[in-house]
């Protein structure tokens, strides 16, 4: 007898809430909906029953609850006892703790989460950029094979090039020393000539000296001389 | 009148700990050995089931990266990892007492739902459990120290006169812990369970007692509430009780003193 | 004489050293193979997700939510009343004896 007041109280405070808002809520759909086809409506539905933050679908499942509940009840599917109040009890307490825990918990979890991608997203960004480091050093050395080939075309180059110069000196030292020579030898000879010549004429001159210094020349000259004078003498060139 | 009516509908608050069988066949096989699952039994299955599902789904599938739900186990391992370390010292014993923490948690919690069974309120499990893991601790203690283990209930300068005695009362308080330890924990889920019973009789009582009344009885709904709660913090509170109780066991056992 | 001349000659001749085996593994002496043979292990691209179902839906990454908990609290609730209902509670249903 006493579920049964229970049960009739719990149907007129249900009833007259839960009706009008049904009416009400079918109506703003309708409305708002205005005719659109009816995949377009239908996809509409299945968008807005996700998420529960929607005023519609919230008030919808809570219209629902309470008439399924109410069902159960005048059906005595339900029976009510006091297991019920411990039901009622555990289910309050569960939603509460569930609303107090629920923020702190995510935010923890998130930032322990965070923390741990921190770590994982710095150590792999690191090591990455160690890899391309070292990349790079070893590109540098691309083209050091062209290049050095380079270096040593150019080498040979100058090698070569030093080579011939000192071909050219070589020649040129050559020829100096060939003139040097030959300038020598014309030097010597033109002496030896010029010595030859001053020993001639000191030997003629020595001859001369002497046959004058010789009292036969000296007659044989005062002769002559006289000789010339009676001449001349005689040809009356004086 | 009505409350009569309403009276003879209640039972007793004790009611809600009896083993009852839900299904049940007698086997043509051994002389018609009686087959049946109990309310016991399907709540053990049932949170068999429970932990499994939580340590599979909550696994995270070994990535790096910790979900919402891995990082609460990763938490609750952690903690249990530290009771044993700073009880025991060595971790060979975390995966028993892991599991240990976690069937008696389950069990609790399970308990906590209304209109179920709780295991842990059954003697048979409770006293059973703390039984069987004194007698394990027992053979572990004999293993490792052979017979040197009796020298645990000798305690160092007992003059020999009174050798007999103390071992007698060492032995008497050996074996009470194997009590103490399942009681504990039986008692204390028994009387949370039993004061909510009794509680919620009243409460019904007086909310099916009219409008007012109704309106009245939220207030001492609200206290009921904060018992609930209670209760939640007990099922906690002694699955933690019983780990470290079972863990200080472990560590005596293994170091004698 | 001449042969300290050709060698001071020849010294001009050999490039200078730009290369080194120092420069290839970072001076540590350590081989690039076994970085390149890691590398070439790994696997490329996002990581396939091999596991669908309820497990992806409520429990992996960002998706974890509560909601299996109070499924399953439901759940248990369901059982354990409708265990208690066939065992006595339609015995007192329309008349409480």
């Amino acid at each position: 007898m006493a579920s049964r007041i229970v049960v009739n109280t719990l149907r007129a405070s249900a009833r007259p809430r839960a009706l009008p808002t049904v009416t009400r809520a079918v109506n703003a759909r309708a409305m708002s909906s205005s005719n659109p086809p009816p995949s377009e409506r239908a996809s509409e539905i299945i968008n807005n029953l996700p998420s529960s933050q929607n005023l519609v679908t919230k008030t919808g499942t809570v219209i629902l609850g309470t008439g399924l509940l109410a069902t159960a009840i005048s059906q005595e599917l339900y029976v009510l006892n006091e297991e019920t109040v411990v039901a009622a009890g555990t289910f309050i307490l569960l939603a509460f703790l569930a609303k107090l825990i629920r923020e702190p918990y995510k935010e923890w979890a998130d930032g322990h989460i965070q923390r741990i991608w921190g770590v994982l997203e710095s150590s792999r960004a690191e090591h990455t950029q160690t890899v391309k480091d070292r990349i790079n050093s070893v590109e540098q050395m691309k083209d050091v094979v062209s290049l050095t080939e380079g270096l040593f075309a150019l080498s040979k180059e100058t090698a070569k090039l030093e080579s011939e110069a000192f071909v050219q000196q070589q020649k040129v030292a050559l020829a100096s020393e060939v003139k040097a020579v030959l300038d020598s030898w014309v030097r010597f000879e033109q002496q030896a000539k010029e010595s030859e010549q001053t020993e001639l004429a000191k030997s003629v001159i020595d001859k001369v000296l002497s046959s004058i210094k010789d009292e036969k020349t000296q007659k044989e000259i005062l002769a002559n001389a006289v000789a010339e004078v009676e001449q001349l003498v005689k040809n009356k060139a004086i | 009148m009505n409350f009569n009516h309403s009276n003879l509908f209640i039972n007793s608050p004790l009611e809600q700990f009896e083993v009852t069988s839900l299904l049940g066949f007698n086997a043509p096989i051994l002389g018609y050995m009686s087959f049946t699952l109990t309310n016991l039994g399907l709540y053990s299955a049932l949170i068999f089931t429970v932990i499994l599902g939580l340590h599979y789904m909550g696994n995270n599938d070994k990535k790096l990266l910790p979900s919402k739900w891995s990082i609460a186990l990763e938490t609750l391992f952690a903690s249990i990892n530290s009771i044993v370390r700073d009880q025991i010292g060595k971790e060979i014993y975390l995966p028993f007492i892991y599991s240990l923490f976690f069937f008696i948690l389950i069990a609790n919690l399970i308990g906590n739902i209304p209109y179920t069974y709780t295991i842990t309120t059954s003697i048979i499990v409770s006293i059973g459990l703390s039984f069987t893991i004194l007698i394990g601790v027992t053979i572990l203690g004999l293993s490792i120290h052979k017979i040197h283990f009796f020298s645990f209930f000798i305690p160092s300068g007992t003059p020999l006169a009174l050798v007999p005695l103390l071992v007698l009362i060492e032995l008497i308080s050996y074996l009470a812990r194997a009590f103490s330890l399942g009681i504990r924990l039986f008692a204390n889920v028994v009387a949370g369970h039993t004061l909510l019973k009794i509680l919620s009789t009243f409460l019904y009582q007086m909310f099916s007692g009219g409008l007012i009344i109704f309106i009245v009885t939220l207030l001492p709904f609200a206290l009921f509430l904060a018992i609930t709660g209670l209760e939640l913090a007990v099922s906690f509170i002694q699955t933690y009780v019983f780990v470290l109780l079972v863990c200080s066991y472990i560590k005596d056992a293994i170091e004698l003193h | 004489m001449h042969v300290s001349l050709i060698r001071r000659q020849l010294g001009g001749i050999i490039p200078p050293k730009i290369a080194t085996p120092s420069h290839l593994t970072s001076g540590s002496g350590a081989n690039l193979t076994p970085l390149v043979n890691f590398y070439s292990k790994l696997p490329k691209g996002p990581a396939p997700s091999t596991v669908g179902g309820i497990k992806a839906r409520y429990f992996n990454g960002k998706n974890a939510s509560g909601a299996p908990l109070v499924w399953t609290i439901l759940g248990i609730f369901g059982l354990g009343y409708t265990v208690d209902y066939q065992m006595h509670l339609k015995h007192h249903k329309n008349h409480a004896h």
